[in-house]
């Protein structure tokens, strides 16, 4: 039906092409004949007319601006020219492959669209009249600011200001300054009348006339002033003009008063106001647009600075960090050799190599590295559902989500911060009617933040709930026979048995939580990237979880310790202190792997039997005291050496198998050495029963 | 809560695509043929917006809202008035007696709803 | 629209409720100016408002800066409610410090409402 009409539509504009076609061939020789021009314009207005029935919108528009030249002629304000005649001709064929359903090249049709308007407004961009159908903003992001006086009587003529603001949002980030100095004391004020005026920020590509649109209604129920203050091409950086410039650029203070403001040495703000020169909403208001335009000029370099990176497939950064691990080792033998052979030539040499590596090393790690904040925001929906789903109402704040970490434990991250946060909503948070009780705001808070702390990264989690009552952990622990009911324990110490397999406070199972899995795995999933996990509570007031992390997992900080021949590498994450082990010690205990220390029974493995290391041991052994989970548990060695920066690498197929060994380090000489995986070490002992449960 | 429109024309068939178009946006609608049907139709209820044709026999459209605007229930409402393109004086006429706004006969379903968005919210 | 007095301590309350819109401006203001005559504090609670409009805002402002004019206190209680949020945003109305009038630096609008 609509394409039999469309088809009316197509010849019979194909037709008036031809007609245009001709008669602008004859106005070449013939340029003031009236008659051809009424022609040519009435050919085009059909052409546009006809069009916008049928749905060709684009030739609608394209035409749009030809007819109002033809239209600009045919009542002698403009002069035909040879360009002209040429120009409508090129437009001819765009508009008849517009016809044939084609879509010509865009650059050519706003080139040529281009060309026609400045036929009008003439080459220099100049003040085109208002109200013209050309928007230079338009398409570009520029940033307004829009003075909004409306009339006092606006109320009556049935207006909503906020109606109004609200359509200027929809164009685009903006900040509205409601200025209310005029409203008058209650004697006078006539309560349906409009006192406030508004100062507005709006960055917005949608150009000039769009923004006038939005107070088409209210246009002579208004002052409104328009003005450009910023577009793209002017933030090559994100200063700002000064606070000063902006209150006089906007006329609400003379440039004398700043002069002499600026002399004394307080922030300008303060002294405006305090001396009375402007009230302070007009500064709240300036400097509102201060702030907008930088955090959009920020936005903008973010952005163009976004373009300005190269995707790399992770595999080969994976290789890079890896030569570079390989790269540290060697030049740590280099350094060895260089103390060995007293050479000076060589010593310099070796200090640079140092140097270099290290600058290497670290930019490497670098690049690995990336903010938290994707991490972070994908909790916001996480925190909607939940909340819903449990009745409470509760909003995530997060800070700190430039803080980068290296991309695998970033990775590694997701779930255990999941849990955690499901933990402060479901057990922390109370119901909206138990917090208003409580005289708290009924809607509760989560706040994940992330900060640098050293060469370690600190998440938190924290909620404004009822925190976790240690005494009722204590008991729990005490039911379960994970503690002795006359232990004295620090509350930290307490509140770690949170983190013990199989323990749960709630006596009831949610959905979300309450099953008593969950934590312990929290615990190893933090344990296998080398973090501690550390718990605070203030009864009725929230708690906060700490997840100390290592900024990346491909160095790690390690305690080197030898047993016989091979040297092994215990993540210093894990290891609580080192005692000694003599003879007498082990005799004492009746042929049992356990030796008290600090009056608390500890098991321990003998690496040399783990391992089965030929050699007898030394007289006197040394023990690492290591945490795994809430227990302790310690490893027999011949020898620490000592602390040791430990470049992890992976083993090969053949030692995947080895569940006691998470990877292998080269040391400074080239021998490798073995890092243990303390908590895996203990399960298989265990498991072994060497160790008494 | 949804709100409610009271639309004006002695057209009934502008009315009707009106009205159909409200409802479809979730507006309750009133229909009233003429000014003096819109009165004693609002008389006796309360509504959130007029929205009024001007040519229209017994009570014009000035007239309605020169009448509405008066009384204390209806004072603040939006008014939108349908105008033609050659009614340009109307237009002047009918803003000072206080319509919110108006929108221009022809017009599509969407240009109305942005229209009633635009001043009802 | 309920007014509670405490002759002693000359502390009122008016709890507002409903539409607090252009509507009912005129007689809230009248309310508030009766108020205003007999209390030196008054707290205007508008927890349960289920409509505000900028014509509100704007009267309370005025209740406000009158007060102060005359060493009496006029504050909003019901913050909480998010009508009262949501106008206080939508209208621009939020700000880092009150007006020339606000000497007593209890402005309605500093501050007090997150987001």
């Amino acid at each position: 039906m609509k394409d039999k009409h469309a088809q009316v539509y197509q010849q019979e504009a194909s037709e008036l092409l031809e007609e245009l076609e001709a008669a602008l061939l004859e106005l070449k020789d013939d340029s003031t004949n009236k008659e051809l021009i009424g022609r040519i314009f009435r050919a085009l207005h059909t052409i546009k007319g006809s069009g916008a029935m049928f749905g060709f919108d684009n030739i609608v528009s394209f035409t749009h601006d030809i007819e109002n030249i033809y239209d600009l002629i045919r009542n002698n304000k403009l002069k035909v020219t040879d360009t002209l005649t040429g120009l409508t001709l090129d437009a001819c064929d765009i508009i008849r492959d517009m016809l044939g359903g084609g879509s010509p090249d865009a650059s050519i049709r706003q080139a040529l669209q281009k060309q026609f308007t400045q036929l009008i407004s003439g080459p220099a961009d100049g003040q085109s009249g208002g109200s013209s159908d050309e928007d230079r903003h338009e398409g570009h992001e520029t940033t307004w600011r829009i003075r909004f006086r409306p009339r006092q009587d606006i109320f009556a003529a049935g207006v909503n200001p906020v109606l109004l603001l609200a359509e200027l949002k929809d164009l685009g980030p903006c900040r509205i300054t409601a200025l209310t100095d005029d409203i008058p004391m209650l004697e006078d004020i006539d309560p349906e009348s409009c006192y406030i005026s508004w100062d507005i920020v709006l960055t917005t590509d949608q150009g000039e006339n769009a923004i006038r649109d939005v107070f088409i209604f209210v246009e002579d129920r208004c002052d409104l002033f328009l003005e450009v203050i910023d577009w793209p091409t002017l933030a090559d950086d994100n200063s700002y003009k000064k606070l000063g410039e902006i209150l006089t650029e906007r006329g609400d203070i003379h440039p004398n008063t700043i002069q002499k403001a600026l002399g004394a040495q307080k922030r300008l703000g303060e002294i405006l106001t305090s001396e009375g020169h402007v009230t302070p909403e007009r500064i709240h208001s300036a400097l509102a647009e201060q702030e907008h335009v930088r955090e959009m000029r920020a936005r903008q370099s973010a952005a163009s600075a976004g373009a300005a990176t190269i995707r790399v497939p992770a595999e080969r950064l994976d290789t890079l960090v890896d030569m570079v691990g390989e790269l540290v080792t060697v030049q740590s033998r280099l350094s060895q050799l260089a103390e060995r052979i007293i050479d000076t030539d060589l010593a310099l040499v070796a200090e640079e190599i140092e140097r270099l590596t290290a600058v290497l090393r670290d930019n490497t790690m670098s690049i690995r590295m990336l903010p938290i904040s994707n991490t972070f925001s994908k909790f916001k929906r996480l925190v909607y559902d939940l909340s819903k789903e449990l009745g409470k109402d509760v909003r995530l704040i997060t800070q700190g989500g430039e803080t980068e970490l290296d991309k695998t434990v970033i990775e590694k991250l997701n779930d255990p911060l999941v849990h955690l946060i499901r933990n402060s909503i479901d057990h922390g948070i109370e119901a909206p009617d138990i917090r208003a009780a409580g005289g708290k705001p009924r809607a509760g808070m989560v706040k994940l933040s992330a900060e640098h702390s050293g060469a370690h990264v600190l998440i938190k989690i924290e909620d404004d709930g009822a925190g976790i009552d240690a005494a009722r952990v204590r008991r729990r622990a005490v039911e379960k026979n994970l503690l002795s009911p006359d232990a004295v324990l620090s509350e930290t110490e307490i509140l770690s048995f949170i983190l013990a397999p199989g323990f749960s406070l709630s006596d009831t199972v949610s959905s979300v939580s309450g099953r008593g899995v969950g934590m312990d795995v929290v615990k190893k999933s933090i344990d296998s990237l080398g973090g501690t996990i550390e718990i605070a509570s203030r009864p009725g007031a929230g708690s906060t979880i700490t997840l100390k992390l290592p900024l990346t997992l491909a160095i790690i900080d390690s305690l080197l310790v030898k047993t016989g021949d091979s040297f092994f590498v215990v993540p210093l994450a894990s290891v609580e202190e080192c005692v000694e082990l003599s003879r007498a010690d082990i005799e004492q205990a009746h042929g049992r792997h356990v030796i008290t220390v600090r009056d608390e029974i500890v098991p321990y493995i003998p690496l040399r039997k783990s391992f089965a290391i030929a050699g007898a041991p030394p007289e006197i052994e040394q023990i690492i005291i290591s945490s795994v989970g809430s227990e302790r548990i310690g490893i027999v060695v011949d020898q620490v050496v000592g602390e040791h920066q430990t470049v992890i690498k992976n083993l090969g197929k053949f030692y995947r198998d080895i569940q006691e060994v998470s990877g292998a380090t080269i040391l400074g000489d080239g021998t490798v050495a073995l890092i243990l995986d303390v908590a895996k070490l203990a399960a298989k002992a265990e498991a072994e029963t060497l160790v008494p449960a | 809560m949804s709100k409610t429109i009271m639309t004006v024309d002695d057209s009934a068939s502008v009315r009707q695509m009106v009205a159909f178009t409200l409802k479809e946006a979730g507006y309750g609608v009133i229909e009233a043929s003429d000014g003096e049907d819109a009165l004693v139709k609002l008389s006796g209820c309360s509504i959130h917006m007029l929205l009024t044709d001007l040519n229209m026999p017994h009570l014009d459209g000035i007239g309605l809202i020169r009448a509405v605007r008066q009384s204390p229930a209806h004072k603040f409402i939006p008014i939108v008035m349908l105008t033609t393109e050659s009614q340009a004086e109307k237009k002047q006429e009918g803003k000072q007696a206080g319509a919110t706004g108006w929108i221009v006969k022809p017009f599509s379903p969407p240009q109305l709803i942005a229209v009633i968005k635009k001043v009802l919210g | 629209m309920k007014t509670l007095i405490d002759k002693k301590t000359k502390s009122a309350t008016l709890v507002l409720s409903e539409e607090l819109t252009i509507a009912r401006v005129s007689a809230i203001r009248d309310a508030l100016q009766n108020v205003l005559e007999e209390a030196d504090n008054l707290t205007v609670d508008v927890g349960v408002a289920s409509e505000i409009d900028l014509s509100f805002l704007q009267l309370m402002c005025s209740a406000h800066r009158t007060g102060a004019s005359r060493g009496k206190q006029v504050t909003l209680a019901g913050r909480e409610n998010t009508v009262l949020r949501q106008a206080v945003v939508e209208t621009g109305y939020l700000r880092m410090e009150g007006c020339v009038l606000d000497v007593g630096k209890n402005c309605l609008w500093v501050d007090k409402y997150h987001e």
